[in-house]
């Protein structure tokens, strides 16, 4: 067998394993659900969260230990359908503005404390809509909220809006306790380092550095759960992560470098799944700055598309784990989700011949074209000399610039000082709340994560507007097919590669995970049982 | 020395030192806030957020006002022994730090401590076996333990007693399940601490077998051989003693760099030390952080050199005879 | 001198990969294999052949060692020189100036500049040229001012030799094999650095660079020891050639070494 036939071998045993092992995995449990046991600790390994308050902020270190400690008024199952969580049902009004949910009735903070609609409103009206960096948003849609009894919340919004629902979940509205936040500063408040939520899971200690641990919550309002007794969150990065799962020091391991990935492969008792993911399905783009020259010619951004090899990228930098984008848009999200769009294969001479009649030929010395440079941090190292290497063979240099994520966010977003970024972010749930803001005109601000290419399209703009106000998903979905015609073709950023990223769990002794669509939480403790606990809560 | 001239030295260092802190701190007040990005960005995270709440965080941390102002507020308030409140960690710089001091001490005592027994020990037998087989073989220890990268030796060992073997644990400080106590702490302990000891070590090696050699040559130890007394006693109780003084000050000296080591060690063994607040700090864009770190670890060699300093005086052979 | 002839075949090299080794970056579809006669010392995750890697990080590592304390040699000289000779102010200053670098680890300046400004090659022998040479000022300046109190230079003096002619004919080549030890074991702290720097994610990545292999080959180490052994084995050769280089010359000149080189 000829190398890179075993390659393909590989990259595509390893495919079929991360999406047929979770699925032979979620076929085993729905035909004969093995009975869930009690007890046991649960160690994931995770980075330093920081403050534990989760109205504050959308990082994604903070949610996962948060998720466990608080509610939302809905949790998103995995196709990213709102399912009940502090509203136990709820009602649109016929001209889609009004919500009403019906809150579980008996719910008690950790402290013991009544939960009822008034921390709700507080939450959102003092907390969320103020400070949550994403939530923030919703002031514009949201006109009032009111509190008609202890167990009805009212939502009245300004105008119609398809993704309403999709925005209560635990990472863009965690219901924080008011008769602990009420007059105080809630980024300052030392009850953000021992939160008190109406969670699965209870806070126990944060030792700075090292971990977090929580514990169970005897008295939660979902009967029966939580099963595990402990959950401890060990703070490190991924390097060691792995080493700390291979010497059996973790039992979770959240973001794996795809070479990782395959060595846990074919580990007995080890599962690598990208299950419970779903929320952070992406579409990695390579961003142009589109002000700057010779960017701001289409020719050359396709010829960029057409010289770049996305499927050896997708093969080596994510081990085959994450696919060569065919989209713009993730094609996790089915409904609004198209292939049928204009293809950039590998293909060097129809590169050489757009950059040709772009007037950039190229010189006698050495045959550079042009020089250019490209920003990231850490997480895209790989890729990014990949990246250096390909298109130096159409006669484009790059120069390299690594840097933290904090800069190179300033860079990318704030300043717009750069040629060529890349962006890690998530498709969530909903084109029109982690898609649009690539490509809107309004959103070229000055904030992190919003359209640093620059791209401005009236027409683009319009049908993203339509887009939200569509409540049909089939027209909506439509809509956004379109979209990704346009975008495909205009080129404002480069789609490089599709996917979730797997992550990693001893599934010998851990079952139950993965049926979130939340960003940034992807599994639900509450559900999750150690093989190895009593049969009966004892 | 009369006693006053020492209390006026002694003064005198430590306003020099307090003048240069100042100094220090503000200068790296500039260098960290001239950095693009900062904390409003951070605390949006990977999600992003509008310019507005961008300006209304920045209002509330102050982070708007003019450099020379932050400064000066920086300098008053550290001088009251206030360090500001880090938001991303949320909780006040003086906590953030505390929280991470014992780890940071345990390791770096215990690093420390062996660099002292083992390269001590190794010095004496060096000089006192100069030129011979052991004499070469620990020179080669201690170039080898001077040279290696500690970040690449962190992860063979790693790999070989953690992944491989599984005696010691790959990093941390405690088990997952938090049980074991004081045990469970040297376990992991273990591996980290030797590893942050081998270049201390090697100085403090090569330092000592060069006073013991120029110890062993003085007419005292030729006196006390001479008198009868057994080669340990000449060793330990005569050359030794005058053999101490450059070790103390080369062990002083590093008492203030001992971060510096820490941040690549407490990396590669997810040590919860100050070492890695410093990185995290550095990665998070935690300003109020890095600044109070920086300042401690300024700090720390300001007043080693002064240690330094006096431990030299006192130690002096000259001065302890009398 | 082992160590000036290892550094010597690592130059030689160095100037070999240059004109034939393979391309350091180009990747290929034979990912983590273990040594062979193509590779002979593997390929990494991407493909790459990690012979060339280990060569042109040669490059990388020897012009870290070898620009700032070179330069660091120079200003330092030069200002010690001056101080050590005129004293009076500019000695006062000089002392201060000193102080105030030598307070701060280099490590950490250039871990948070790094950082900050993003990890060029330049950026870091920057930090490190400005922060090495106090300590070769504060060397140079002990050791003129236990010189030019020594009868030659009254002597030239005498003779109506001008103070540049005293410096630079007499006393830089006296205070010449300090500066040479020190700028040898600097040489290897500066390798580290860099490395060092590298590793935790903050270096340049234009160029291959040893503590980047073993930053990358962290997660490979069960799977392709190879990735990780051989760039740290280039490593510490390294370093160690230069440590020996400045103990070899530390006894040919017999000046004290190592323990005065930290500062």
């Amino acid at each position: 067998m000829s190398i890179p036939r075993v390659l393909l071998y590989v990259a595509g045993a390893l495919a079929a394993a991360v999406l047929g092992l979770s699925a032979t995995a979620a076929a085993r449990e729905t035909a004969s659900p093995p009975k869930p046991r009690f007890g046991g600790t649960l160690v994931v390994a995770s980075g330093d969260p920081g403050p534990l308050n989760p109205g504050i902020t959308s990082s994604g270190q903070a949610h996962p230990v948060t998720g466990e400690i608080f509610n939302g008024l809905v949790r998103l199952n995995r196709h990213f359908d709102p399912v009940p969580d502090l509203a136990r049902s709820w009602s649109v009004s016929k001209d889609g503005k009004t919500y009403t949910f019906n809150l579980e009735p008996k719910v008690r903070w950790h402290d013991g404390h009544v939960f009822s609609s008034l921390d709700v409103k507080f939450t959102y009206e003092e907390i969320l809509l103020k400070l949550h960096p994403r939530t923030r948003t919703l002031a514009d849609v949201i006109e009032s909220i009111k509190t008609p009894s202890k167990n009805v919340v009212v939502f009245r919004l300004k105008h119609r809006y398809a993704p309403f629902l999709t925005w209560l979940d635990e990472d863009n509205g965690a219901i924080l306790p008011r008769h602990l936040y009420q007059g105080t500063d809630p980024l300052t408040n030392p009850v953000n380092l021992r939160p008190i939520g109406t969670g699965p899971f209870k806070f126990e200690s944060y030792a700075s550095g090292d971990r977090v641990v929580l514990v169970r919550n005897a008295d939660y309002f979902k009967a029966g759960l939580p099963r595990l007794d402990r959950l401890v969150f060990r703070f490190m990065q991924s390097a060691q992560a792995a080493q700390a799962f291979e010497a059996g020091e973790i039992d979770v391991y959240m973001f794996p470098s795809g070479p990782d990935s395959l060595r846990f492969l074919n580990r007995p008792g080890v599962t690598v799944t990208e299950r419970g993911r779903e929320g952070s399905a992406r579409v990695v783009p390579l961003i142009l700055n589109l002000k700057r020259s010779p960017f701001d010619d289409v020719r050359v951004r396709r010829a960029i598309a057409w010289a770049l090899d996305t499927d050896f990228i997708a093969r080596t930098a994510y081990a085959g784990v994450l696919k060569p984008a065919k989209s713009p848009l993730t094609r996790f999200i089915g409904w609004a989700y198209t292939p049928k769009v204009q293809q950039y294969s590998h293909d060097l001479t129809r590169a050489n011949a757009l950059l040709d009649a772009a007037g950039l030929r190229r010189g006698s010395g050495g045959g550079v074209r042009f020089r250019t440079s490209l920003i990231y941090d850490s997480g895209f190292a790989r890729q990014a000399e990949l990246i250096k290497t390909q298109l130096g063979e159409v006669g484009i240099g790059i120069d390299l610039k690594l840097m933290d994520m904090n800069s190179w966010v300033r860079k990318l977003y704030i300043d717009k000082d750069f040629d060529m970024g890349y962006t890690n972010f998530t498709h969530p749930a909903d084109p029109d709340v982690g898609w649009k803001r690539i490509y809107v005109c309004s959103n070229i601000v000055q904030a992190p994560f919003t359209n640093g290419s620059q791209y401005c399209n009236p027409e683009v703009d319009r049908l993203f507007a339509q887009a939200a106000g569509e409540l049909d998903q089939k027209k909506r979905g439509d809509i956004y097919k379109r979209l990704q015609r346009k975008l495909q073709s205009d080129l404002p950023v480069i789609p490089l590669v599709d996917g979730i990223g797997p992550w990693i769990l001893r599934s010998s002794e851990f079952r139950g995970f993965g049926n979130s669509g939340s960003k940034e939480q992807f599994f639900f403790g509450e559900k999750v049982w150690w093989t190895k606990g009593t049969a009966t809560r004892g | 020395m009369r006693p006053d001239s020492f209390a006026v030295f002694l003064l005198r260092r430590l306003v020099s030192g307090i003048v240069l802190l100042a100094m220090v701190t503000a200068a790296t007040f500039v260098l960290i806030t001239a950095a693009p990005g900062d904390t409003a960005q951070v605390l949006a995270g990977q999600a992003g957020a509008d310019p507005a709440y961008l300006a209304l965080i920045r209002r509330r941390l102050q982070l708007d006002r003019p450099l020379p102002y932050q400064i000066a507020a920086y300098l008053r308030q550290s001088a009251q022994g206030d360090l500001g409140f880090s938001v991303i960690q949320g909780r006040p710089v003086r906590d953030a730090i505390g929280g991470r001091l014992l780890a940071s001490l345990l390791l770096a005592g215990t690093a420390f401590f062996l660099a002292a027994l083992l390269g001590v020990t190794l010095g004496v037998i060096a000089a006192h076996r100069r030129g011979g087989v052991v004499d070469a073989a620990i020179s080669v220890i201690s170039l080898l333990a001077y040279s290696l990268p500690v970040f690449w030796l962190g992860q063979l060992l790693i790999a070989l007693f953690a992944v491989r073997l599984h005696w010691l644990p790959a990093g941390g400080m405690r088990s997952a399940d938090g049980s074991g106590g004081f045990g469970d702490v040297v376990h992991h302990l273990a591996l980290p601490a030797v590893t942050l000891s081998l270049l201390l070590m090697a100085l403090i090696v090569r330092v000592t077998r060069t006073a013991m050699s120029e110890a062993l040559v003085e007419d005292y130890v030729s006196a006390a051989r001479a008198k009868g007394a057994s080669e340990p006693r000449v060793l330990i109780r005569h050359a030794l003693p005058n053999a101490l003084r450059p070790v103390v000050t080369v062990l002083t000296g590093y008492l203030g760099l001992i971060l510096t080591g820490a941040v690549l060690v407490e990396t590669v063994f997810v040590w919860p030390g100050l070492g890695r607040l410093l990185y995290d700090s550095v990665l998070a864009r935690d300003t109020p952080v890095l600044a109070g770190l920086l300042l401690l670890s300024a700090t720390l060699v300001v007043a080693a050199n002064i240690l330094a300093d006096v431990l030299y005086r006192a130690l002096d052979p000259r001065t302890a005879l009398r | 001198m082992v160590g000036g002839l290892f550094l010597l075949a690592m130059i030689g090299a160095t100037v070999f990969a240059a004109l034939a080794a393979g391309d350091p970056f180009q990747p290929s579809e034979t990912i983590l294999r273990s040594p062979s006669r193509l590779h002979p010392l593997g390929t990494d995750e991407l493909g790459r052949d990690i012979l060339s890697r280990i060569l042109s990080g040669a490059a990388t590592t020897l012009k870290i060692a070898i620009v700032p304390p070179a330069v660091a040699a120079a200003v330092g000289t030069l200002v010690g020189l001056l101080a050590g000779y005129y004293g009076g102010l500019l000695d006062e200053v000089l002392l201060k100036l000193m102080e105030f670098t030598l307070v701060v680890p280099r490590f950490l300046i250039a871990l948070v500049a790094a950082a900050f400004f993003g990890g060029h090659l330049w950026l870091v022998g920057l930090v490190l040229a400005a922060t090495f040479w106090p300590s070769t000022a504060r060397l140079v300046r002990a050791e003129t001012i236990s010189l030019r109190e020594r009868e030659f230079v009254a002597a030239s003096r005498s003779l109506g030799a001008s103070d540049g002619w005293i410096l630079s004919r007499h006393l830089l080549l006296l205070v010449a094999p300090v500066v040479a030890v020190n700028s040898s074991f600097q040489a290897g702290q500066a390798a580290l650095i860099e490395a060092g720097l590298a590793f935790l994610g903050v270096g340049d990545r234009n160029v291959v660079s040893w503590g980047a292999m073993l930053a990358d080959a962290q997660s490979y180490l069960q799977v392709g020891w190879w990735t990780s052994v051989f760039p740290g084995i280039a490593l510490a050769s390294m370093v160690l050639a230069l440590n020996l280089l400045g103990d070899g010359l530390a006894d040919t000149w017999n000046v004290r070494g190592r323990e005065a080189a930290r500062g």
